[in-house]
């Protein structure tokens, strides 16, 4: 057990050390020169050197490397190029409305989701209302769907503000394209878990001793039904932490998703490698910890330690 | 190929502004989808954006598989150091949002059909590979493959008689929903101005132009969201159908937010 999650927490981090190998690698080969964007057009020599010698950009590729990989154990992804502040308190500060419009988001997925999989999961066959929102929801791309709704409940039928903000109402309109555009993911997921749950032995037996449907499907079946819903739900949260780039985009709502978008407009690297960086940290731990929480719930996983 | 009928995509019309200098709306005459905002016609413009949409959906959808089918075998038949090597790095690619990392990439490739269709690429290949991966580790087991390494045919010989015409189902599977995925986010990163530029006419490209007269002037917003949308649904159906017999499901992440 102990030698196994070892292993596991020395993969994540291999993972996450090559995924900032990799985006320093791509973002070392852009043209570009970095300390000219900071110092403006005008510069003279001495300045940019000063800003060079700073960043530490004359140094080797492998040098640069080493200072980058230092300052993220140290909690320190450099510093932006446009905005003169370091990239951590940047994307910290964009982090409230990101986990909120995440929370939501997430809370609506597992809502409607969960609602339509266990309706579903009912029935011995697939409803057509599964198969229609299957198809539907699967073929519009979120922008789309964030479109439609910003058509619909922003202008036409004007119920939600969107001058691109956080508070109050604003953020129903981008959590429901979340929720709708993650809602048949988790139907399916629960759905299939339903109708194994319900032909399992141990539901068999419930409903042989005599306990009621209403029992059997809360106690028995619903419990384990709803556990890979939950898996799923783990890693979502992650995705949707790290920023969730068109939804933001199309609302104006400030969070990383917003930034990125910015960071890319205006060739800030420090700041978009800064966000590919939390964003695969982010998964790595919770792939980690969704395995780990299993395995404390589920005993059944215990040895099945791959 | 037809889209040359509909007249050029950036030929801007005297009378494709109105009189108060706003575009022409949904079945006006002579412009029956009305124009955009430069007095451009829409239906022109949309048949020359879903031939950009669907050459970028053509070759990296055919990249991308090509690449994680050939990674996915190669990992999933040698098995030992190289599987291991391959699957690390499929893992760092499966790692990290898509959406995220496509603009980082966007950044450093560049922008344009080719730098949405190498983005692409490296955004998908990973999916095909960790599912091509599986398959072969189960078709190895299987009696032709061990008469075919007992009898001493090489493994490159092994793979492309023995393992590869196994997967062309799955594969055409895979071909349908990774395309439905790469519509879709060939279109997004248009949409948010790291894919294809102006004035090249692409729907995503046209949603972002659109977007700033979405008030009074949806129909440049709706209508090459309506295409993106039915390509999209197109390829869905296609996978859905052929799925049916298989087991590859669209994933959560092939269509990122």
């Amino acid at each position: 057990m102990a030698r196994y999650l070892a292993t596991r927490v020395a993969l994540g981090i291999l993972t996450i050390f090559l995924v900032v190998l990799l985006t320093f690698l791509l973002m070392f080969v852009v043209p570009g020169d970095p300390a000219r964007t900071i110092a403006g057009p005008r510069a003279t020599p001495q300045v940019l050197a000063l800003v060079n010698a700073n960043l530490h950009l004359n140094e080797p590729v492998l040098s640069q490397l080493g200072h980058y990989l230092a300052g993220i154990v140290h909690g320190d992804l450099g510093v932006s190029y446009v905005q003169d502040q370091p990239v951590a308190s940047i994307i910290g500060a964009r982090l409230p409305a990101t986990i909120e419009l995440g929370l939501a988001g997430l809370a609506l997925e597992l809502i409607l989701g969960g609602a339509l999989g266990v309706w579903d999961g009912l029935r011995a066959k697939r409803s057509r209302v599964l198969a229609v929102v299957n198809v539907g929801f699967l073929s519009v791309p979120a922008f789309s769907l964030a479109f439609v709704l910003l058509l619909l409940f922003g202008y036409v039928v004007a119920v939600f503000p969107i001058d691109g903000g956080t508070g109050g109402d604003r953020i129903v309109l981008p959590a429901l394209t979340l929720g709708l555009f993650g809602m048949p993911y988790y139907a399916n997921v629960v759905r299939d878990a339903m109708q194994e749950s319900l032909s399992a032995p141990y539901t068999r037996t419930a409903v042989a001793k005599g306990l009621s449907r209403r029992q059997v499907l809360r106690h028995h079946v619903l419990r384990n039904a709803l556990s890979p819903a939950l898996t799923m739900a783990g890693l979502d949260f992650a995705i949707l932490l790290s920023g969730v780039v068109f939804v933001e985009t199309v609302f104006g709502w400030p969070g990383i998703g917003q930034l990125q978008t910015q960071a890319f407009y205006n060739v800030d690297r420090p700041v978009l490698m800064g966000t590919v960086v939390v964003a695969a940290v982010l998964v790595v731990i919770a792939t980690l910890a969704i395995d780990l929480l299993r395995m404390v719930l589920d005993p059944r996983t215990r040895l099945g330690t791959r | 190929m037809i889209a040359p009928v509909f007249g050029p995509p950036d030929k801007i019309y005297a009378n494709g502004i109105s009189a108060k200098g706003l575009p022409l709306g949904f079945g006006s005459a002579g412009h029956i989808l009305g124009t955009d905002s430069i007095g451009r016609d829409e239906l022109s413009r949309l048949a020359y954006g879903g031939r950009t949409t669907l050459e970028i959906t053509f070759i990296a959808n055919l990249t991308s598989i090509g690449l994680g089918a050939i990674v996915g075998v190669v990992a999933g038949f040698l098995r030992g150091a190289v599987e291991h090597v391959l699957m690390r790095i499929t893992e760092v690619f499966l790692s990290v949002p898509t959406v995220i990392s496509g603009l980082a990439l966007a950044s450093v490739l560049g922008e344009g059909v080719f730098g949405v269709i190498v983005v692409v690429t490296a955004l998908y290949w990973a999916w095909t590979a960790r599912v091509v991966f599986g398959e072969t580790l189960a078709l190895r087991k299987r009696p032709f493959v061990e008469a075919a390494v007992a009898q001493g045919v090489s493994s490159a010989t092994i793979m492309r008689r023995h393992i590869f015409p196994h997967l062309s189902s799955l594969l055409l599977v895979i071909a349908a929903l990774n395309g439905a995925a790469v519509v879709a986010i060939g279109a997004g990163l248009s949409y948010l101005g790291a894919g294809v530029q102006a004035p090249t006419a692409e729907w995503g490209a046209m949603v972002n132009d659109g977007q700033s007269a979405l008030e009074y002037m949806p129909h440049e917003v709706l209508e090459p969201l309506i295409c993106i949308v039915l390509t999209v649904l197109a390829f869905v159906l296609i996978g859905d159908g052929m799925s049916r017999r298989g087991s590859v499901s669209l994933r959560r992440s092939w269509l990122d937010i």
